[in-house]
């Protein structure tokens, strides 16, 4: 019994040291077949080798260069336990598709287990070209065979009979041209080349296309069969997809592979077999990457009405009447048609329209594939509803694009639209339908136009200003007036003509003649007063009228005023005022103040009223 | 009376026609002047802005101002995008044509593209309206108006010292006393025209940045930089350097071959 523990004990104890020992798991990579036709597939695996532990993560494919992961992993894991020995070990299988010809290498990779890090060893796979020798591809049980879209009986037949080389399959992208313009049509098509009979096939994921808008083409429901001659040898040719693709940008652009999965009729070695069984295989091919270059549309000659629309186009506009009523929708219906991608088709540019209310357009499309090119109509139904009555024109819808054919952009106007509108009647219409005022709308600003020519143009850099013609200018009359001056003194004074000067100084000796008789205004010097007042008053008749002052009786006084037009009520003015003054100078009383200065105002009156009414000789 | 009336028609005729007999057609470069305006107006109208502003500018090398030439090289300018140089073209238009609608329309639409923030007008009302009023009419008009003025009162001064002494002496007086006082009055404002319009103290930045030192040379502080279409005023030169005051009031020197004296 004790033995029995004891072995019992050792055993445990040896089987944990084993296990201990067991711990050093070890890595195995290989890929098979390493040598094979370009388009073929690989069968990548990775072995772990003594560690009953799964690895803390499955080890990661997915950044390999120079191959596409088409499938996988498919794990097997595999134990046994003898004699106290362990064996185990754990597979991961991956379909790996590699990409262009030549020697490719899979880099090591990590796998962690337990915490510790393994790398496997490097792998070398060479891929040659097709037909040169290699094994169709890695063997994967296949599936069973649903109806197949392949039926071309030629097809089947040809393929039915072994050919005598080994047969080949693979998959070639190619687009219609290597350069294109942002938002120009290529054509992108995959066709299949084979030497196999296709029983399925399908797309092993969804394709995407970075930088593209992308419209499928449809493809017919079968896919036509041609016998291409390769210098691989004879193959049958299947178009399998097609895509419109419109690039957004400018720049280099890849399409990247894209991976199919066939199933294909295994060539049996013996007729019966392959007639009975209808043996199958699965197998993986991809195309190669497509490098597109994307130019930038031309900076030249770019109309201000283009919004990136490419391809070429018609234009159209249409109302659908042409008379109508103040607040009675029109339709207005622009259409554009043609090939290009109608999809990202911008508004065309209409007119101004501030005569009419414009509703955001109803906008239809339509799009279909006519010999692999896109065409179709863009329609932009607006609702224009008239404002003011009257003959009114719409003026031309502009639509611009590029074409890249020509290389060049195009500008389309439709031909002008002449409505009539009709005054809308009052009665009909709601009340508050009158037709709503606006500012006059404000559609853009510039600076004013540039002024035409019509008038002369003067140098304005010679001014009247500064001028020596301004100083002449200035001088001379100023000199023709004191001249003028000097000239009329000098006549005045050689003319000798007393009277002439008498009679301009009249109303000034006058003056002073009375301001004389103002200073003897009191009762003592009344009789001087008085003789002053006269003297001032026939002495100045006399001046005015050029005859000496002894000889004016009041007879004469009477005569030559009125022989001067002198109206007979100051005439009668004149006369009493000189009375006065000779009545007060003999009397024997002295005159009162009041009554002196009444006879004094009398006077000056007398003067002023005279001055005005003489005329000069 | 008759003869004062006469002579005075006479005058004003003389001070109207006078000028433009003296100046419009004897000019030798009138003719080419003439040729490059219709030139410049038809490469503009295709929308050849470079061969307008080359044949715009050919006019200014001849030596002719005339306001409406500057307008249009101002337009010709915009067009190219060039900001400073439209902006500099209208100033000077508005200089030999203060009034013009269309060019102040121009330059305020211009100056709204201007980089720098001007600061909005501070100028008392007063004297913006007194400015206002003087810039009405152009030099030239403003000349004009002193000139028949006072042609006016002279004529009117001659027939009051012929009629003194006799009957509207005083009215003919008074008269010529009121055409004196207004001809004095258009002669004031012909000098403060003719100051406003010969001032060569405002240039306009060209270029599209240009920086404002504390001193005549970029080893001195840098105090700010004024952008293209910015009004600055000058106040000295020494060497290439040009001492301004900036819109918001600073002083600063700067270089001055940038700048386009108005």
């Amino acid at each position: 019994m004790r033995i029995t523990l004891l072995l019992l004990g050792a055993g445990l104890s040896l089987a944990l040291v084993s296990g201990a020992f067991a711990q050093d798991a070890e890595i195995r990579a290989s890929a098979d077949p390493s040598r094979v036709e370009e388009g073929a597939e690989v069968q990548y695996s990775i072995q772990i080798l003594g560690s009953s532990q799964q690895p803390d993560e499955p080890p990661n494919l997915s950044h390999l260069p120079g191959f596409v992961v088409a499938a996988g992993p498919s794990v097997s894991s595999y134990f046994q336990w003898v004699n106290g020995k362990t064996t185990s070990s754990r597979t991961y299988t991956w379909t790996l598709l590699p990409q262009g010809k030549g020697a490719h290498t899979i880099p090591p990779i990590a796998i962690s287990l337990e915490g510790k890090v393994y790398r496997t060893p490097i792998v070398r796979v060479d891929v040659v070209d097709a037909g040169a020798g290699g094994n169709p591809g890695g063997a994967q049980p296949g599936g069973s065979a649903p109806p197949s879209t392949f039926s071309d009986p030629r097809t089947r037949r040809r393929l039915a009979s072994p050919p005598e080389s080994p047969a080949s399959l693979f998959v070639e992208a190619s687009i219609d041209k290597s350069q294109a313009y942002p938002g120009e049509q290529v054509t992108l098509v995959y066709r299949v080349y084979t030497q196999y009979e296709i029983v399925q096939m399908s797309l092993n994921d969804q394709p995407t296309y970075q930088g593209f808008w992308v419209e499928d083409i449809k493809a017919d429901e079968k896919y036509e069969a041609k016998a291409v001659a390769r210098k691989e040898g004879a193959f049958t040719e299947y178009t399998v997809l097609k895509k419109a693709l419109f690039p957004t940008s400018p720049g280099s652009l890849t399409i990247p592979p894209l991976t199919f999965r066939f199933v294909v009729r295994k060539r049996g070695a013996d007729a019966f077999d392959s007639f009975f069984f209808n043996p199958t295989e699965s197998v993986f091919r991809s195309s190669k990457e497509v490098k597109l270059q994307v130019k930038e549309l031309p900076e030249l000659g770019r109309p201000p009405e283009f919004n990136g629309a490419v391809g070429r186009f018609t234009l159209s506009a249409l109302a659908d009447r042409s008379d109508t009523k103040v607040n009675d929708a029109v339709g207005l219906k622009v259409a554009v048609e043609g090939q290009g991608n109608i999809n990202t088709l911008g508004n065309p540019t209409l007119p101004p329209l501030p005569d009419f209310k414009r509703y955001d357009p109803k906008v239809e499309e339509e799009m279909h594939a006519r010999s692999g090119t896109l065409v179709g109509s863009k329609t932009w139904n607006y609702v224009l509803i008239p404002l003011a009555p009257g003959s009114q024109e719409i003026a031309p819808v502009r639509f611009a694009f590029f074409d890249p054919q020509i290389e060049q952009y195009k500008v389309l106007e439709s031909a002008p639209i002449r409505l009539k509108v009709a005054r809308g009647e009052a009665g009909d219409l709601p009340m508050p339908s009158l037709p709503s005022r606006a500012d006059i709308p404000v559609l853009g600003s510039d600076i004013r136009y540039i002024h035409l020519g019509g008038e002369a143009l003067v140098d304005q850099g010679k001014t009247l200003y500064g001028s020596r013609l301004l100083l002449a200018v200035v001088a001379a009359p100023l000199l023709l007036n004191v001249a003028l001056l000097a000239f009329l003194h000098r006549r005045e004074r050689l003319a000798g003509s007393e009277a002439l000067v008498r009679q301009r100084r009249a109303r000034k000796t006058a003056r002073k003649r009375l301001a004389r008789a103002q200073g003897r205004l009191s009762k003592e010097r009344s009789r001087d007063f008085y003789q002053e007042l006269a003297s001032a008053l026939t002495s100045y008749l006399a001046d005015k009228i050029g005859v000496p002052a002894a000889g004016l009786t009041y007879d004469r006084i009477e005569e030559v005023l009125e022989l001067r037009g002198v109206d007979p009520g100051l005439r009668g003015q004149f006369r009493r005022c000189l009375e006065t003054c000779d009545f007060a100078r003999f009397a024997p009383a002295a005159s009162e103040p009041a009554e002196m200065e009444k006879a004094f105002a009398e006077a000056e009156s007398v003067v002023e009223s005279l001055e005005g009414s003489v005329k000069a000789s | 009376m008759k003869r004062a009336a006469l002579s005075l028609l006479l005058g004003l005729a003389v001070v109207w026609l006078a000028p433009q007999a003296a100046w419009s057609a004897q000019e030798p470069g009138a003719a080419r002047a003439e040729a490059l305006f219709s030139q410049g107006n038809e490469a503009y109208s295709k929308g050849d802005f470079d061969a307008a502003e080359k044949a715009y500018r050919g006019i200014v090398d001849l030596g002719i101002r005339n306001w409406r030439v500057y307008y249009n090289l101002g337009n010709a300018c915009f067009r190219k995008n060039d900001i400073g140089s439209a902006i500099l073209y209208y100033e000077k238009a508005l200089r030999l044509q203060p009034g013009d609608v269309d060019t102040r329309e121009n330059l305020r639409f211009a100056s709204l593209r201007i980089r720098d923030r001007i600061p909005p007008d501070s100028t008392p009302f007063l004297i913006a309206l007194l400015t206002r009023a003087v810039n009405l009419l152009s030099l030239e008009q403003v000349t004009r108006l002193f000139l028949a003025l006072y042609l006016m009162t002279m004529a009117v001064l001659a027939a009051w010292i012929v009629l003194r002494g006799r009957r509207w002496a005083l009215a003919v007086g008074a008269l010529a006393g009121v055409l004196l006082v207004s001809a004095l009055g258009a002669g004031g404002w012909m000098v403060l025209q003719a100051g406003f319009r010969n001032a060569t103290d405002e240039a306009i930045v060209l270029s599209e940045k240009l920086e404002v030192y504390s001193g005549p040379g970029s080893d001195n502080t840098l105090l700010a930089s004024v952008h293209e279409g910015t009004k600055v005023r000058i106040h000295a030169r020494r060497d290439s350097w040009t001492q301004v005051t900036l819109p918001d009031g600073r002083s600063g020197w700067l270089r001055g071959e940038a700048l386009g004296v108005i």
